[in-house]
């Protein structure tokens, strides 16, 4: 993993032990000063010889020094206005320093440095010291780094429960900042043109920052996501020219940055995964007021933090698609709901006629509709239809059929209707989808006038026969646009029963793929003619189920069942019409 | 569902199908079959090895066979098995696409 560093001149001294102070005043840089001589000066301005200039009006220009003593580093007051303070008490004489001493300069809380007994440091070439990461002794201190891990862990065990995804991923930032000290803390993740966006932004104290506010610095983000590993800079002004120019107070101030990038983690049984290709699922980026806050130190850490939060990502993005499938699913349970809706209801309230039928779609919803409904002219009208194809797409184009349809109900010439649908259909060939149908009026006096479209002829049993209303072939509505339609006409008598069915009946299959058939559909109707028409159905449903022995079927099954069976009052008038007719 | 192709006299493309074009069959040769009725001057489905055909897989077949008469070439369809055939007639196919049993009868009715 390599560590990204500005240019800059090669360091003749690498690591040294010094002890140091922090800067710690509030709105000011985080800055850190090691202490190469004594006595150390600290005080306004650097003309008065201070070794820490402070350039604050409320720090005396002599304000305190640092000495050696036997007992290791003495900070004495030099005349600080209103005193000088460690860790809350003013000191009259000496005070040895011990490490993480807080020094109050003067009655400000704002002012305070902070000791550090000793630190790494590196000077450069020009004589010029300059200290480059400081973050405090880490290593080794076991109890402090399990403490980091413990929160890491009840971060990733936030998504156990059902938390909102934005607030696993604050959560997450939170502890990655109170982890590396940073300042800031954002979420970052690639747009659909591969662009990272921040999606969540935090700052200190658990507070939310607007993502477009925090504009982090897209030079460091760049080098992460090519260098495909943890990215640190050390001295922003160096590296970013938008952040100089930022007009943020904040902004100013940032010093360096960290960013991980966050690679999904890959199934071990994935047989696609190749090595390397790890997809980008973001990166966290933590930036600090501090220079090189994020010290080589930390690596340890930045990798397990990299390690887990890319784990709270992924998991996090699994938990969305399995909301988003639950979604869809509960769309669905909608959809499937309407299209119940739509089901013709009280088919036992037609006059003259005996009606049952059932839909049953092989997914949620189904291609597969059939309606009754009275036509204007007294007739009642009976259709079957069946959408090429399956599951939603054609459920969406039964219902379109199923509205255009019901324009008959107004007296529309069922051809007519025929010929628009096929014109509308092929108009619309991205559709993608033809339907085959069978619509027929029937007449009180048992006339069935009909008009085909592509759909298998539906049974007619009549006296323990059965034979079809046709057997020519008729042009699918929606498949070519040279179709054409025409009606045809039979009479009925009492007690005929038609069968109307799409090809998921016969075309119902076992488990060795075997199918159902015409012949033995025909049989099935045949065997139990003997009985209401609900019992006939039940009867072919349950062949068709012995048949399949709980195969899961492919397609929809619907079935329509339609007795013709005028009271003796309409028999009657039947037979006057008749008689009227050849008289 | 396997489909291949290969060039005949006469500005022919043959395209050969094997399978069940169920819903998935039709899916699978789909791209392809639109593909070929965007460049073949001249089409002859074989459909001697198709075991069975839905309505996508009617589909499948009828929507390339219609864009290549659009450009004005021809298309022909051979061997059908009598289930296929039935669903051809039912739907009235053969009136629109002419279908033959005897290849020489298909390659000559493309010339």
């Amino acid at each position: 993993m390599a560590e990204f560093i500005e240019p800059r001149p090669t360091p003749d001294v690498a690591f040294a032990a010094h002890p140091c102070v922090e800067v710690a005043f509030t709105n000011w840089p985080r800055q850190v000063v090691p202490i190469n001589e004594v006595p150390f000066l600290i005080g306004r301005g650097s003309e008065n010889g201070n070794h820490l200039a402070l350039d604050d009006p409320r720090i005396s220009r002599k304000c305190a020094v640092i000495t050696a003593v036997p007992g290791g580093l003495q900070i004495e007051d030099r005349g600080q206005r209103s005193g000088i303070f460690v860790n809350g008490t003013q000191i009259n004489r000496g005070k040895i320093l011990c490490d993480g001493d807080r020094i109050r300069l003067g009655a400000e809380v704002e002012c305070q440095l902070v000791f550090r007994s000793f630190s790494d440091l590196r000077a450069s070439g020009e004589g010029q010291t300059r200290l480059d990461s400081l973050v405090g002794p880490r290593t080794g201190d076991s109890h402090f780094e399990l403490n980091r891990l413990r929160m890491l862990l009840e971060a990733t065990s936030l998504l156990h429960s059902q938390l909102p995804l934005e607030l696993i991923l604050a959560t997450m930032l939170d502890h990655a900042i109170t982890i590396t000290h940073a300042d800031r803390g954002m979420l970052l993740e690639p747009d659909a043109s591969g662009v990272m966006q921040v999606r969540v932004a935090r700052g200190r104290e658990r507070t939310s920052l607007a993502p477009e506010t925090v504009n982090p610095s897209r030079t460091v983000l760049r080098q992460a996501v090519e260098q495909r590993s943890v990215a640190i800079n050390k001295d922003l002004r160096l590296a970013d020219a938008n952040l100089q120019a930022a007009q943020s107070v904040v902004l100013q101030y940032l010093r360096s940055a960290v960013v991980i990038p966050l690679y999904s983690v890959p199934c071990v049984d994935d047989a696609a995964h190749t090595p390397g290709h790890d997809e980008l699922l973001g990166a966290v980026y933590l930036d600090s007021k501090r220079e090189a806050a994020f010290s080589e130190l930390d690596r340890q850490i930045l990798d397990a933090l990299g390690v887990q939060a890319a784990s709270i990502l992924d998991n996090a993005r699994l938990m969305q698609h399995e909301r988003e499938r639950q979604r869809l699913e509960q769309e669905l349970i909608i959809a499937r709901k309407i299209q119940q809706a739509l089901v013709p209801q009280g088919l036992q309230d037609f006059p003259y006629l005996e009606i049952t039928g059932i839909h049953r779609p092989c997914y949620e919803v189904g291609g597969d509709y059939f309606d009754v409904f009275p036509a204007a002219d007294g007739r009642t009208a009976i259709l079957i239809a069946d959408v090429a194809g399956k599951g939603l797409g054609a459920a969406l184009l039964t219902t379109m059929l199923q509205g255009a349809l019901s324009g008959m109900s107004l007296g529309a010439d069922p051809v007519k209707v025929f010929d628009h649908l096929n014109r509308f259909l092929c108009d619309r060939a991205t559709v993608g989808r033809h339907v085959t149908m069978f619509f027929g009026l029937i007449d009180p006096d048992g006339t069935l006038e009909f008009v085909r479209g592509g759909h298998p002829s539906p049974l007619l049993l009549r006296r323990g026969q059965v034979r079809e209303l046709y057997t020519e072939g008729s042009f699918p509505i929606g498949l070519v646009e040279q179709a054409y339609y025409a009606a045809s006409k039979i009479r009925l008598d009492p007690d005929d029963t038609l069968l109307l069915f799409t090809d998921g009946a016969t075309e119902a299959a076992d488990k060795d793929r075997n199918l159902f058939g015409y012949t033995a559909l025909v049989d099935a109707f045949v065997q139990h003619a003997n009985g209401s028409l609900d019992t006939l159905l039940s009867g072919i449903l349950g062949t068709l189920e012995r048949f399949s022995e709980g195969v899961r079927q492919t397609d929809d099954i619907t079935l329509l069942l339609v007795r013709y069976r005028p009271s003796a009052q309409e028999r009657n008038q039947t037979a006057m019409s008749g008689l009227k007719a050849t008289s | 569902m396997n489909i291949t192709t290969e060039s005949m006299d006469g500005d022919i493309t043959r395209i050969v199908l094997d399978g069940r074009l169920d819903v998935e069959g039709a899916a699978a040769i789909d791209m392809r079959m639109n593909v070929l009725a965007g460049s073949a001057r001249h089409l002859l489905i074989d459909l001697r090895h198709v075991t069975f055909i839905g309505s996508m897989g009617l589909r499948s077949i009828v929507i390339p066979s219609q864009n290549v008469r659009r450009r004005g070439g021809k298309v022909a369809l051979y061997g059908p098995v009598p289930m296929v055939e039935e669903v051809l007639k039912t739907s009235r196919i053969d009136e629109v696409i002419p279908t033959f049993h005897m290849l020489d009868d298909a390659v000559a009715a493309l010339r």
